[in-house]
């Protein structure tokens, strides 16, 4: 084993050891479990959701016209929508539109994002300095603003929502990555690397890249809960899912003509999207908690 | 404040740069992706001539560096196309929208400020104690919620059931007829105070609060949860101990001498909540029928009204770039470490 191996395996213990101590925080704080255990209900409602729901042809799209908009009862748990439909069973299938369209979102941005950042920062100078200028442009747009012009340029559909999200999300872990990857650029094992001659371009493979995994990973998992609202934000402005699709969005976007005398065709749906971003968000605050070092000294008033 | 000379000399430079950037990106979004651009910008049942005049008119048969050229331009020159639902020009449509937005987004920006400032300031003094829990929650339920639902439920439950406040709109329609307003800024609020109108006053308050309050949800999360952070860490400083065994309450503590040290963060944080505001309004209007920019887009968007909807985003995101150009050189102002 060189003696550069030996030291990139200390850092590699040193993270994992990170690593656990944010896990040991996360579970012994009562509001991250309660997201862990949100987060982990709705992925059994995805992977089951479709097996269970009551009315499975209603969920993905046939009417019921003997049952328009009835309110909540034994039957249809979340009462059914004005063409007659469950909206507890299209609840149950829209977990899943909601969980991988939201996830496709951050995965891809991430796979842009983070190589780009990784690069920019290694190399700095020229290329670096034009990577973060465009980087900077993106991030210019409010957010939310430049995925609506781009889904209104490309017509309404999840497709082409999840695409216009990906445009507008990926400066962020660029900027992620390019922070992390200017502080790990001095650190001596990646001196080491490029005194002995390794090129460039294996040291950003081998030594950048790995040491911004982890740090983006962690913001990418955060991440999914404003996800989740950014593609429910589109399909609300009839930029993304078209019907008869079961996603939460659309349908409190379809609720909002009948929801003053039918409280309960907006309501569920919104409480899903609710519940399910509160999962994350839970989690995510806990985690950043543990992460601040600024934030784990003792405290005084 | 030489140091503070060249920051803002700096700042504003890049801000034109980013500017640029942002017209060049929504360059790339209008002529590049389409497969037709010129289609987009004549609507939904364009006839050949239509489509031939705005091939003209866009430059589309001309090399792309021309097309942007004169993209540019017509930008420079305030014109942002013509709508194809109102037949107005979207610039025009845009500053009579704006004024409803802004007017929106400032009540919704202090009620989140103001609560903000104090849940996070209380969430830190006991931290990791009940109050704390309890803000935190409150702060992440804020954030948490699609700002169109929020403002669904509170119309449901405030304006339909309890019948506390109007359901929609801006003013009530007898009280526009009865005590009419003159427009002068085009803030209602402001406008009726200038004449002493103040029948329109109180009511542009009861339309204006639960709209506000919808959209006031997710600032004031954001704000809470950096507030409390930074106070936090500025209440583990040397000299608040020093404060507290001088036997200063902590009440002044925590609000003279804490606050004031969390101060430049807690900008950053409001910038950050404005931002955010920004695009909320644009689903929060459209439940309570908002006359501003997002009720305008939204009807673009069902119309497929292309000019307007992408005269909006760059007129909003230049809008937005200003705005964090003021965040930072206030900051700089508040907090001089900035400069440097």
């Amino acid at each position: 084993m060189t003696e550069q191996e030996t030291v990139g395996k200390s850092q590699n213990e040193k993270r994992y050891r990170e690593l656990q101590n944010i896990l040991r925080l996360i579970v012994t704080n009562p509001l991250s479990l309660a997201g862990l255990a949100i987060i982990i209900i709705f992925l059994i409602i995805a992977f089951v959701g479709p097996y269970v729901a009551p009315y499975p042809l209603q969920a993905e799209g046939a009417p019921d016209l003997m049952h328009q908009l009835l309110p909540p009862s034994g039957h249809f748990l979340f009462g059914t929508d004005e063409l007659g439909r469950d909206i507890f069973s299209r609840i149950l299938f829209g977990a899943r539109i909601s969980l991988v369209t939201s996830a496709s979102v951050v995965a891809v941005a991430v796979l842009i994002g983070m190589p780009l950042g990784a690069i920019a920062g290694y190399y700095g100078e020229r290329l670096g300095s034009l990577i973060m200028r465009i980087t900077d442009m993106f991030l210019a747009f409010p957010p939310l603003l430049l995925a609506l012009a781009v889904a209104a340029t490309l017509g309404g559909s999840m497709m082409n929502a999840v695409l216009a999200l990906i445009v507008s999300w990926w400066p962020w872990y660029t900027r992620l990555a390019y922070s992390q990857a200017l502080t790990t650029r001095n650190l001596p094992y990646v001196d080491a690397a490029r005194a002995i001659g390794v090129r460039d371009r294996i040291i950003v493979v081998r030594h950048i890249l790995p040491a911004t995994v982890a740090p983006i990973l962690v913001q990418a998992t955060l991440d999914l809960g404003s996800a989740i609202i950014a593609v429910a934000s589109l399909s609300f402005l009839g930029l993304g899912a078209q019907p008869p699709t079961p996603d939460w969005g659309l349908m409190v976007n379809t609720g909002k003509t009948y929801f003053l005398q039918h409280w309960w065709y907006a309501t569920f749906p919104g409480l899903a999207i609710l519940i399910l971003v509160l999962g994350f968000n839970l989690l995510g605050d806990a985690v950043r908690e543990a992460i601040d070092p600024k934030l784990s000294r003792r405290r005084l008033i | 404040m030489k140091d503070l000379g060249q920051y803002v000399v700096r700042r504003v430079a890049h801000a034109f740069i980013v500017i640029v950037g942002v017209l060049l990106i929504t360059f790339l979004v209008s002529h590049v992706i389409p497969g037709n651009p010129a289609a987009l910008w004549v609507g939904s049942h364009p006839t050949a001539d239509e489509i031939r005049k705005a091939t003209e008119d866009l430059g589309l048969n001309k090399p792309l560096y021309v097309q942007f050229y004169i993209y540019i331009t017509n930008l420079l020159s305030g014109n942002l196309g013509v709508s194809i639902r109102t037949h107005n020009p979207v610039l025009s449509d845009i500053a009579v929208g704006l004024a409803a937005t802004l007017e929106l987004i400032i009540v919704a920006f202090l009620i989140a400020t103001v609560g903000g400032i104090l849940v996070g300031v209380f969430s830190a003094a006991h931290r990791d104690r009940f109050p704390d829990h309890f803000g935190r929650v409150v702060a992440i339920l804020g954030v948490s919620m699609a700002p169109f639902w929020l403002a669904m439920i509170l119309q449901l439950l405030f304006s339909q059931t309890l019948n506390m406040f109007p359901l929609a709109g801006r003013l009530s329609t007898s009280v526009s007829i009865i005590y009419p307003l003159k427009r002068i800024t085009g803030f209602n609020l402001i406008d009726s105070l200038i004449e002493g109108n103040f029948v329109a006053f109180t009511d542009s308050v009861w339309h204006i609060f639960l709209p506000a309050l919808a959209l006031a949800a997710y600032p004031f999360g954001l704000s809470v949860r950096m507030v409390r952070t930074m106070m936090i860490e500025v209440l583990q400083e040397n000299y608040t101990r020093s404060e507290l065994a001088w036997g200063l309450t902590s009440r002044i503590i925590l609000f003279k001498y804490a606050l004031k040290n969390a101060i430049s963060s807690t900008v950053i944080a409001l910038g950050m909540s404005f931002a955010y505001s920004l695009t909320g309004a644009f689903l929060d209007e459209i439940i309570f029928v908002w006359p501003g920019l997002g009720t305008y887009t939204a009807l673009s968007i069902l119309a497929l009204d292309y000019p307007a909807i992408m005269g909006t985003v760059i007129a909003v995101a230049a809008f937005y770039v200003v705005i964090n150009l003021l965040v930072d050189i206030f900051q700089a102002f508040m907090d001089p470490r900035v400069t440097l």
